[in-house]
């Protein structure tokens, strides 16, 4: 009886490992934030762990190319997206191997195509401002009907209109949001941080594993 | 080199919620909770994609990523356990009717994460044979992931939408919008508070953070993580009571 109990402790462990070594790895690196000077094992560990993120971008950016070419290859639909993406990614890796990151074309390219992007985000958020949220927004319920209509309060007080209607709106919007916003929010963050140490207190009984 | 303990009010309060808690897990197993929206929700959007005809949109956004190095940043990281198990429950309703679900990430491990999640969801669901990994998209920014919802939402007339992780509160209302004009269903959980405001707006159903959080352990057999996520109403309970008790004293002017 003893043995098999062993046995199953011990495959509970292997079986959780890189649970239990994430779970060391954080507390070392929590350290961080409870001692001085910094402990040397921790900025380690955490300069470490923190310069290992590019690497799966690289694994999910091949993955990416690949998904492409196979669409290229298959004739899929989204075609012209796949050329598109594809010489910019071939022609951006040249550019890098042949002058480096400071390459001046390399950066001219890389700024102006996400400022493409960019503006065209920024755009529809401007628009947005006005024509999406008009149709979106649906008082479907008391509560949002009351959501709107502190929408509108908080354009009016940020805005000269209130001030012109009538000046209460003004001051009864910065009450709005300097007391009511305000508490809200610090409940927001409290609860959201329970959360957080609820979830790692779940991860130490072994209970969250990342594990489908 | 001599070492000194600082942050100490910090260290005590974490330490204590994380003692009640690991009580609780004992104490509380058994104990039976509220239904989480989100998560119910998610499942008729699957239903809604099977009767439509049509894919459903899962948009993971920001999770996962560690912005800033700073812990309003770092709360991403909570939701990634959570948002995958959802993953899974949908990829196993829409295995079962035949609904194809398209991700969105902007975090690479999350987008590697992902493909596991949902290959074994389709699995559960009796139909491996479903799991498409085109269908997991990396984004290396947040303006890539709007565009491409957009045009995902467009090709396909998504007919219903989970959007739970983060969205810039500005962006995700385009997002929204593109939904609202195909007339999807959406089914929302932001990170954070500013970008909830737009949800509340917009979406059919809506959670907060700390519910999101909780999702993976509400989906779970076990009972242990239910007893834990029961015990967070004690902290609760006493933070409130703290802050009352602080109001009338101020108020009453004993502290100032």
């Amino acid at each position: 009886m003893q043995q098999e109990t062993g046995q199953s402790r011990t495959s509970e462990i292997l079986g959780n490992l890189p649970t239990i070594l994430g779970l060391i790895g954080m507390v070392i690196i929590t350290s961080l934030y409870f001692m001085e000077p910094p402990w040397p094992p921790a900025s380690m560990l955490r300069n470490a762990t923190t310069l290992s993120l590019p690497w799966p971008v690289i694994v999910v950016s091949l993955l990416l190319i690949r998904k492409n070419i196979k669409n290229l290859t298959i004739g899929g639909s989204g075609m012209l997206y796949s050329v598109i993406l594809l010489a910019g990614a071939i022609g951006m890796i040249l550019l890098y191997f042949v002058n480096g990151i400071g390459d001046a074309t390399l950066s001219g390219l890389y700024n102006n195509i996400t400022i493409v992007g960019e503006m065209a985000v920024t755009s529809a958020i401007a628009i947005s401002v006005f024509s999406p949220i008009i149709r979106v927004y649906r008082a479907k319920t008391w509560t949002m009907a009351f959501l709107i209509g502190l929408s509108i309060l908080a354009f009016m007080t940020y805005t000269p209109i209130g001030q012109m209607l009538w000046p209460p709106i003004p001051v009864l919007g910065d009450w709005i949001q300097s007391y009511i916003s305000g508490a809200s929010d610090s409940a927001f963050w409290c609860s959201t941080y329970i959360g957080a140490v609820a979830l790692i207190v779940r991860m130490t009984l072994l209970k969250e594993k990342l594990r489908p | 080199m001599g070492y000194q303990l600082v942050n100490m009010d910090i260290l005590v309060v974490l330490v204590g919620c994380f003692i009640l808690l690991w009580i609780c897990a004992y104490v509380l197993r058994g104990v039976k909770l509220r239904t989480i929206p989100t998560v119910e929700a998610s499942l008729e959007a699957v239903r809604v994609c099977a009767e439509k005809g049509t894919p459903l949109l899962f948009d993971s956004g920001w999770t996962g990523a560690n912005f800033w190095g700073h812990s309003t940043g770092l709360t991403t990281l909570c939701f990634v356990p959570s948002t995958l198990e959802l993953l899974k429950a949908i990829t196993t309703d829409a295995g079962r009717l035949g609904v194809r679900v398209i991700t969105g990430t902007t975090e690479s491990v999350y987008a590697l994460m992902s493909k596991d999640y949902m290959q074994a969801g389709f699995t559960i669901g009796g139909h491996p044979e479903m799991f498409n990994p085109d269908d997991i998209n990396f984004y290396p920014d947040n303006t890539a992931l709007i565009l491409n919802d957009i045009e995902y939402i467009r090709r396909y007339h998504i007919g219903a939408a989970v959007m739970v992780g983060g969205h810039n509160q500005t962006s995700n209302v385009v997002i929204y919008e593109a939904l609202a004009t195909e007339g999807a269903m959406l089914v929302a959980g932001e990170i954070w508070d500013n970008d909830n405001s737009m949800a509340v707006l917009c979406a059919d159903y809506l959670s907060f953070a700390e519910e999101n959080i909780a999702i993976a352990a509400y989906l779970s057999p076990d009972p242990v993580p239910k007893a834990v996520l029961a015990g967070e109403d004690f902290i609760k309970a006493f933070l409130i009571g703290y802050v009352l008790l602080g109001g009338v004293l101020y108020a009453a002017g004993v502290l100032k």
